[in-house]
């Protein structure tokens, strides 16, 4: 709900020439007008209001909100903090006019796929924040660090994260620094895990060191508690009976030996394990995954793809092999979609009476044609299975409405290349299906 | 040269066999009678009982199998990583499998802690202990005595590898008699034909180690087993403290196990094949360190077999008696013939020192004999036949100066606690304390 704090506005709270609202809790209607306002202040202390609100603006689409800086009046918790602009100051709202000036200079443009309109907005956002991105260390998250922006869109899968800012600087938008090297756990990939000396015999914790002790002029060693003397702290030794007074110059402790309380095993190198405090699985060091942090910053490239927008990369791929497509179909159904988008089916097919009447080899030249031709209607991920019966696109991470927009746009355009070469009498057909 | 030769063989034929012996007494006296007689009276011994003997042995082989006792075999070194994994492969085909394998790396500084661990991760060696410093290789053998479970240690250089049959062998003198505390192996050298250097040392263990010792273990005055190649009884080592500062300490060990009255056996058909230094100057390196010890352990440490007190031996007063006798002694009084040649026969040289290099060379061939009558690899061993004129030049002249001068340098100035083999810290120590 939108609160008056001071009056110029209905709705708004000016500061130093700069609009302010400010939020207590998230309704759909404030969407409207947030875009008109220069900058958020979060009221709320409800910590779930607070995530929603960000979360909400962060995920729009129009460069105008979801870059619109976010403060809060009191310190909000690290892993909510990191996605906004800080806690409110007298600094804030020159800080905002930097920001908003900045804003004026991003691109509009938005993409379909979800994959490209999160690298989209992600370099927008740091183009509006003065050039970089770093990871910041959030406890709660699994990976023990977090990306501001990007990181709310990946927030179930952190990994994905990861992976996409490293495309982003193998395509060269972003130059990273290493910031820090993580050690994961193999099995769920969490960075919470407790390294614990072990047993290589048995496995247990319950082991002990002890110092060896070499004996210079005699050449005996052994364990210290075999020169110790009972009944006093002067050490002996066992085999010439002379005191040892001197390290360095009688005696010296060249090693030192573990063992094992539980099963008498003496041994020298412990093995480490590495338990995860999430899932319980105890990893060797072998078996822990590890990623990279870098701290990145916009390369010239990524100044302008933030300016003017990425250019389109796609991936397609058509195919005539009906068991590697359905094969595609059936692992993107288990495939876990980002919140708000899909991956459809999209069945091209043509009909009309004068069909059976065509050359087959013409009807065979223009499947194919209208094969390339579905490749430049979608800008995500795409997979094409052509067969001689109907034209199968498999189109992934889209918005039911660019869905509906990619759906319209084909149909109307190859119905016009049909009239235009063919004639009346041949249609063309798009049926669509969700798929995950 | 060969006009002369009518001339040489009438001196010799007239001077008739007193004054040859008289010319020749050193040779007569001590090189004849202990290194062919003795040689050939002992092969004719065991010839003729062959069959007694082998009966005992396959008895003996039967026990050790019967009981199968653990046995801990130890290689304690320094920076002996690269000759690891050969070394497990080797004690891997070894027809006696009931033993651990236990590494001491002596604060190696190359990749031998990296080997040492992986071969121990891979299940190829049973313990590897790594000292971060070193303490010398008389430190490291004891901490891997410490860490020994076997009734018997058997005490093995990383640079070796060994017949099939070695660790059996090595094993069954224990069952041969219950006296035998220790008993050494056979150490031969592996590449002989590489270069004359190895060449040389190869004819030189035959005839030292692989025949001296048969000679001097049925005697009963064996006196040393080779570190590279041994096996003791653990509870007799661990009581007796393991072993003490080098260098020389795998011929200490075996005097200290006499001295505490246990019978040191050579068993011949433990055979090891061993690295040696590929260069004299190498080699001359070596023997000098080695060379030094039966001044400081036999001479000065054990004195004390040669007094007649309460734990007096007489097989330890020859056996030390023997071994500086034939090494000291007779090395100086070899110096002691040159001069009495010199200035009694100096207008006989002619003659003189051709008979000396013809009945050297006769001597080093009938030598060579012996070593092939009891060599069980007489037909690889015949091809250094070739090499053996070149005997009286490396062992007459070549090791005898380089003896004189070791003798010479721990005689007067202990110089080895001085010898980079040991740590400094251990040396002066142990030269402090008189050890």
């Amino acid at each position: 709900m939108l609160k008056i704090v001071r009056h110029n506005a209905k709705t708004g709270y000016e500061h130093q020439g700069v609009t302010f609202v400010q939020l207590d809790r998230w309704q759909n209607e404030l969407l409207q007008d947030l875009a008109s306002y220069d900058a958020i202040l979060l009221q709320s202390n409800d910590p779930k209001e607070n995530v929603k609100i960000i979360d909400r603006v962060r995920g729009h689409d129009n460069p105008n909100i979801y870059l619109l800086p976010v403060f809060s009046k009191d310190v909000l918790p690290p892993n909510l903090n990191l996605h906004t602009d800080g806690t409110f100051d007298e600094g804030s709202s020159k800080k905002v006019k930097t920001i908003q000036h900045r804003i004026e200079s991003v691109t509009t443009i938005t993409h379909s796929g979800f994959a490209e309109q999160t690298v989209q907005k992600t370099l927008n956002f740091i183009y509006s924040r003065q050039g970089s991105l770093s990871p910041v260390k959030i406890r709660t998250k699994s990976l023990g660090f977090d990306y501001p922006f990007i990181g709310l869109a990946f927030s179930e899968e952190p990994e994905k994260m990861i992976s996409t800012l490293d495309l982003m600087a193998q395509s060269g938008v972003l130059e990273g620094n290493l910031n820090h090297r993580i050690p994961l756990c193999g099995s769920c990939a969490d960075s919470f895990l407790f390294f614990t000396e072990t047993c290589p015999k048995c496995g247990s914790i319950d082991i002990g060191a002890e110092d060896i002790i070499h004996h210079f002029p005699c050449a005996h060693v052994a364990p210290l508690s075999a020169f110790k003397q009972p009944d006093s702290d002067q050490l002996q030794c066992p085999k010439c009976h002379k005191g040892l007074r001197h390290i360095g110059i009688d005696y010296d402790k060249p090693s030192q030996m573990h063992g094992c309380q539980s099963c008498n095993h003496q041994f020298q190198e412990a093995d480490m394990k590495a338990q995860c405090h999430s899932c319980g699985n105890s990893n060797a060091l072998a078996e822990l995954r590890e990623i990279e942090l870098y701290d990145y910053k916009l390369t010239s490239k990524g100044l302008m793809a933030a300016e003017s927008g990425l250019a389109p990369e796609k991936t397609e791929t058509i195919s005539q092999n009906n068991v590697v497509f359905h094969e595609i179909v059936k692992q993107e159904k288990k495939r876990k979609t980002p919140k708000g988008y899909h991956g459809y089916r999209l069945t091209v097919s043509l009909k009309g009476k004068i069909l059976d009447a065509l050359n087959p080899q013409f009807v065979t030249h223009l499947w194919d044609e209208i094969a390339e031709l579905c490749k430049t209607y979608t800008q995500s991920h795409l997979h094409i299975l052509r067969t001689d019966q109907n034209i199968q696109l498999l189109v992934l991470d889209l918005s039911p409405n660019n869905l509906i927009g990619i759906q319209e746009k084909m149909n109307k355009n190859l119905n016009m290349l049909l009239a235009d070469n063919i004639g009346p009498g041949l249609e063309v057909h798009i049926a669509s299906e969700k798929i995950n | 040269m060969y006009e002369h030769l009518p001339e040489y063989l009438q001196y010799w034929s007239q001077v008739g066999l007193p004054k040859l012996i008289r010319v020749f007494w050193y040779f007569v006296l001590f090189e004849l009678t202990r290194y062919v007689t003795i040689d050939y009276w002992v092969y004719l011994s065991n010839w003729i009982n062959r069959k007694k003997d082998r009966q005992k042995w396959q008895e003996a082989q039967s026990r050790l199998f019967r009981e199968q006792p653990f046995v801990s075999v130890i290689i304690p070194g320094k920076n002996e990583g690269k000759h690891l994994f050969k070394l497990t492969k080797s004690l891997a085909e070894q027809t006696y499998t009931h033993f651990e394998l236990i590494i001491v790396d002596d604060g190696s500084d190359d990749q031998t802690p990296i080997i040492g661990r992986n071969l121990e991760a891979n299940g190829l060696i049973d313990r590897f202990i790594r000292n971060e410093q070193r303490g010398g290789k008389a430190s490291a053998a004891n901490l891997a005595l410490h860490y020994s479970s076997g009734k018997y240690i058997v005490h093995l250089d990383a640079d070796c590898s060994f017949d099939r049959d070695a660790i059996e062998n090595v094993l069954i003198p224990f069952y041969l008699n219950p006296k035998i505390g220790a008993v050494g192996g056979n150490v031969k050298v592996r590449d002989y034909e590489g270069n004359l250097a190895s060449t040389m040392q190869a004819i030189e263990y035959l005839k030292t180690v692989s025949v001296g010792r048969i000679i001097t273990s049925k005697l009963g005055i064996y006196k040393i087993i080779s570190g590279a190649f041994g096996a003791f009884k653990t509870d007799v080592l661990k009581n007796l403290g393991g072993w003490d500062i080098g260098p020389g300490l795998d011929g200490d060990i075996t005097v200290k196990f006499r001295k505490a009255g246990h019978r040191i056996y050579f068993s011949p058909t433990a055979i090891c094949m061993t690295s040696t230094p590929d260069a004299f100057k190498k080699l001359a390196k070596q023997r000098l360190r080695w060379d030094k010890s039966i001044i400081r352990f036999r001479v000065r440490k054990h004195k004390d077999v040669f007094s007649p007190n309460a734990n007096f031996k007489w097989n330890n007063f020859f056996s030390l008696g023997e071994n500086i006798f034939y090494n000291l002694i007779l090395n100086i009084s070899w110096w002691i013939y040159m001069l009495d040649i010199c200035i009694n026969y100096n207008s006989s040289l002619q003659f003189v020192i051709p008979m000396n290099l013809t009945l050297y060379l006769v001597f080093s061939y009938v030598q060579m004999g012996s070593i092939l009558l009891f060599s069980e690899r007489w037909r690889e061993e015949k091809k250094l036949l070739r090499y053996v004129w070149l005997m009286p030049l490396y062992t007459g002249t070549f090791l005898r100066f380089v003896r004189t001068r070791a003798y010479f340098q721990e005689f007067f100035f202990k110089e080895s606690y001085n010898d980079p083999w040991n740590p400094y810290k251990s040396s002066r120590k142990a030269k402090e304390l008189g050890f």
